[in-house]
């Protein structure tokens, strides 16, 4: 046999991987790769649209990491919220690896679309972030990998949250810390073994420990916040939502998510920030800029009154 | 004699198994996947053109069948393919060696093993080492799915296959020139491809299994062949 | 605060304030201070409630202060035109001016702070 060549090489490593989804979809280009699986767009002939199809990389990937991607599917079909990708179908292919299938996000990553705009436009995707994690935590599912990479911004405006492929359910938090059977049954790391992003891993995610709760997220959250704000001068109160967001400890960050994006708000309001201890000088200033029209209104009335106070005198 | 192993035998087992046969069957699937990579190397790393290249690997397999080196792997510290690098790595170190010394003495030695003087990282000829790896996997594999196809009766598709995937892999030909080519309908074209890539995966699946010495290092190497950036 | 209430207390405030300011710019009406300030409240309580009424009417900042600007010089007119009861002097424009601010000023708070009453079903 002919020795093959570099471009037979790439184009048979291609088609061993490209799953086979049967009839109902047709699969293009692969659109990213992560330590589950591949995600490829796919055309489901049915309904002819574009879909994000998802799917181990070998049928043999161990147990807990197809379970894993089962688990994934699950929790986003329990989840609906516009900030949250909606899943389509899910199932096994032809040779045996599981798969599930996505809304398409034609859009940008929101690290890539936060060096185009500026601060305040940052902060209100931030909050549509938060919104969809909050919308997550009330349903009782903890994502545990947010990060700038697993946010999309789709063609429309939408902040839309990815990649929950490491959730948990608070339940099976809860109950794994009160020693129950360990959660690597429902394919999840054990006990112990460290989930999510170095950067954005609260301590108490990248020891292992049991006791993780929503307030991870809250970590992640202030550390998606502190890489948006950059390294451009931040104004003090910001820096205060992100110090305390990142709070070493859990019990000092905010309890939720809802209450620090109320602080990334209130900022964006101009109003005060539970965060930042202002000064009266800074209060006073917030409160000129927020009511400037008065303040000036106000100083022209007295104006006018020491005026006729002069006049009269003159 | 099948190169492939009936049954799932874990590669260390198979290597130092008492039954010749299967001893056999499985040094020559090592030879047959890791040959190809190891005459790169010593062709990027020692400068060897392609005679003498072969003709020292072809020592290497020899000392290590004869050294019982293979089986002495302990899969406990890392993956067969690793494994196999450091003893050649060691293997050409030694034979540079002695053929300096034997320089030194005056005599002639059989293969000048000179160290190249490009800049070559001890990267780039990893890096070497794993793409000649997986293209012999894939050729190895290959051939499987043609001795499948040929007792199968199946040669167009094994044709159609090699002529979309392999032979025009730079530019794939149309599903109508091909079955113009092979004078079978469009549609047949697909469900011929459909079938060869879905059999192609079993046997890479196949190949790389009989490689490795346990699941663990069958699902590494998997990702690391399949699990590349798009 | 809805906006009727707003400029009520609004014009009531500024009027109490209004009619204390007219010690420091005119010293000499110290005696008549407390109908002073009663009355600029009074006219206060009603110019405001006026203006928070057309605050609920018509949202449009410019309009507000307008209408606030006008109902305070209305108010304040008969006051600007009635001499002093004691020296007969007249402070026309000591109380049309500051009088007109105020309603200026309680427009613009009733068109920017006062919350919108609830569509009716």
């Amino acid at each position: 046999m002919k020795p093959l060549t570099d471009a037979a090489v790439a184009r048979l490593r291609d088609a061993v991987d490209r799953p086979d989804a049967g009839e109902r979809y047709e699969i293009h280009e692969l659109l990213g790769r992560g330590g589950m699986g591949a995600v490829y767009r796919a055309t489901d002939r049915v309904l002819r649209r574009d879909v994000a199809l998802k799917v181990l990389t070998t049928e043999l990937e161990s147990g807990d990491i197809a379970r894993r991607l089962e688990r994934e599917a699950r929790v986003l079909a329990s989840l609906e919220h516009p900030g949250i990708v909606a899943i389509h179908d899910a199932g096994t292919l032809g040779d045996g690896r599981p798969f599930y299938t996505m809304r398409l996000v034609r859009g940008r990553r929101l690290d890539e679309q936060s060096k185009r705009e500026g601060r305040g436009e940052r902060l209100r995707r931030f909050l549509g972030v938060c919104d969809a994690v909050s919308f997550a935590h009330s349903a009782g599912v903890i994502h545990r990998d947010l990060k700038p990479a697993n946010v999309m911004i789709g063609e429309f405006g939408e902040v839309l949250v990815l990649d929950w492929g490491v959730a948990k359910v608070a339940a099976e938090l809860a109950s794994a810390g009160q020693g129950a059977p360990s959660p690597a049954a429902d394919g999840d790391t054990g006990p112990g073994v460290a989930v999510g992003t170095p950067g954005f891993m609260a301590p108490e995610q990248s020891s292992g420990a049991e006791s993780v709760d929503g307030r991870a997220d809250v970590f992640a959250l202030g550390a998606m916040l502190r890489t948006l704000l950059g390294t451009e001068k931040v104004p003090p109160p910001l820096r205060a939502i992100v110090f305390r967001a990142t709070a070493e400890s859990a019990s000092g960050r905010y309890p939720t998510v809802d209450a620090l994006a109320s602080d990334v708000r209130a900022w964006l309001d101009g109003a005060a920030v539970s965060a930042y201890a202002e000064s009266p000088w800074e209060r006073a200033l917030r409160f000129y800029r927020r009511n400037s029209a008065l303040v000036l209104l106000l100083l022209a009335y007295l104006t006018v009154r020491l005026f006729i106070l002069w006049w009269r005198g003159v | 004699m099948s190169v492939f192993p009936e049954t799932r035998v874990s590669l260390v087992v198979a290597l130092s198994s008492d039954d010749p046969s299967m001893r056999a069957r499985a040094v020559d699937l090592v030879v047959s996947a890791y040959r190809a990579p190891v005459v790169a190397v010593l062709r990027r790393q020692w400068s060897l053109d392609l005679a003498d290249a072969e003709d020292l690997a072809h020592d290497f397999f020899a000392h290590a069948l004869e050294r019982e080196w293979l089986s002495r792997y302990d899969r406990t510290r890392g993956r067969f393919r690793t494994f196999l690098r450091s003893c050649l790595q060691d293997f050409a170190t030694t034979a540079h060696e002695a053929a300096n010394r034997l320089k030194r003495g005056g005599h002639l030695i059989a293969v000048p093993l000179e160290e190249s003087t490009a800049t070559v990282t001890e990267a780039d000829v990893d890096r070497l080492f794993e793409q000649e790896w997986v293209r012999s996997v894939l050729t190895l594999s290959l051939e499987r799915l043609s001795a499948q196809c040929a007792a199968a009766g199946r040669q167009a598709t094994y044709d159609v296959f090699v002529a979309h995937d392999v032979e025009g892999a730079d530019d794939p030909p149309r599903y109508s020139d091909l079955a113009a080519r092979f004078g079978i309908p469009v549609t047949q074209v697909a469900n011929y491809l459909h079938w060869a890539r879905g059999r192609f995966r079993g046997h890479v699946l196949d190949t790389l299994r009989a490689l490795t010495a346990s699941d663990s290092e069958f699902r590494d190497e998997a990702r690391a062949l399949l699990g590349r950036e798009p | 605060m809805n906006k009727p209430v707003l400029g009520l207390v609004a014009g009531g405030v500024l009027g109490i304030f209004d009619g204390l300011t007219a010690l420091v710019s005119a010293p000499e009406v110290a005696p008549q201070i407390a109908g002073i300030v009663a009355g600029s409240m009074g006219k206060g309580l009603v110019a405001g409630i006026l203006i928070g009424w057309f605050a609920r009417k018509v949202n449009n900042l410019g309009a507000g202060i307008a209408f606030g600007l006008v109902m305070g010089a209305l108010f304040a007119l008969p006051f600007a035109l009635m001499p002093d009861p004691t020296t007969g002097q007249k402070y026309f424009w000591e109380i049309l001016i500051p009088g007109s601010m105020v309603g200026l000023i309680v427009g613009f708070l009733t068109q920017r702070y006062g919350t919108a009453a609830l569509a009716k079903r």
